[in-house]
């Protein structure tokens, strides 16, 4: 069976993209794929957390960092609950009191990439979900050593 | 100094020096997600996660180096009378 072929036999799956838009990987796991899913939550829960320890609560922002957010977004939910603690517990506070929680120059700058590229490689794997190249998890044994067995 | 932060409150302001080698933990994050949708078996997963890494990393410094090179030889002979 080529490639083209294997590619019309799956159909789009919604579902899938949809979950894997309110938890990374979630998608993956609806389609069985379980090694996968939990890899890519794995991945894109390190770089949202690695964001948020670099660059503090301030590195996701809707106000300030638009154009960031929208990147930051795809990873879903839990971006948006860091943009809220943002809201309510950062933005409102007076300059003075803000000073040391607010993230500058490269702090703020690698904490909002990080995030960012978090939520662009969670938007591939919802689309990997939607349409997966594969229909199998990845397999723990080679091809070579399923040949031989 | 880092004394008294609180961690994913207050940003890590000790990295500011050496923020250039956050971009170690980067590639490896997109390299965990990407080789996690591209590879068919389990066996070769983390060495290509290695490898992308490796190649994210290299590839950034390379440009790094040919764009300080552009700026501090390039560009002053091109903008002299």
């Amino acid at each position: 069976m080529n490639h083209k072929q294997r590619h019309n036999e799956i159909s789009p799956n919604v579902s899938a993209l949809i979950l894997g838009w309110i938890w990374p990987g979630m998608g993956q796991l609806s389609l069985g794929q379980k090694r996968r899913g939990y890899l890519v939550m794995f991945g894109v829960l390190f770089l949202v957390l690695c964001g948020v320890l670099v660059g503090g609560i301030d590195a996701v922002d809707h106000k300030q960092d638009f154009l960031w957010f929208i990147a930051q977004i795809w990873c879903g939910p839990i971006v948006i609950v860091v943009d809220l603690l943002n809201q309510w517990f950062i933005a409102p506070l007076p300059v003075e009191e803000k000073a040391t929680l607010v993230g500058l120059s490269h702090a703020n700058e690698i904490g909002i990439l990080f995030i960012a590229m978090a939520g662009l490689m969670n938007f591939v794997a919802m689309l990997d979900a939607l349409q997966p190249g594969s229909k199998v998890d990845l397999e723990r044994r080679s091809f070579e050593d399923r040949g031989n067995a | 100094m880092s004394l008294g932060w609180i961690p994913f409150l207050e940003p890590m302001n000790a990295v500011q020096a050496v923020w250039y080698l956050l971009l170690i933990p980067m590639a490896f994050g997109i390299s965990i997600v990407y080789r996690a949708m591209r590879e068919e078996t389990y066996l070769t997963y983390w060495r290509s996660v290695v490898v992308m890494s490796g190649q994210i990393i290299l590839g950034i410094v390379a440009i790094a180096i040919f764009l300080g090179l552009f700026v501090q030889l390039i560009i002053p002979l091109l903008s002299q009378p």
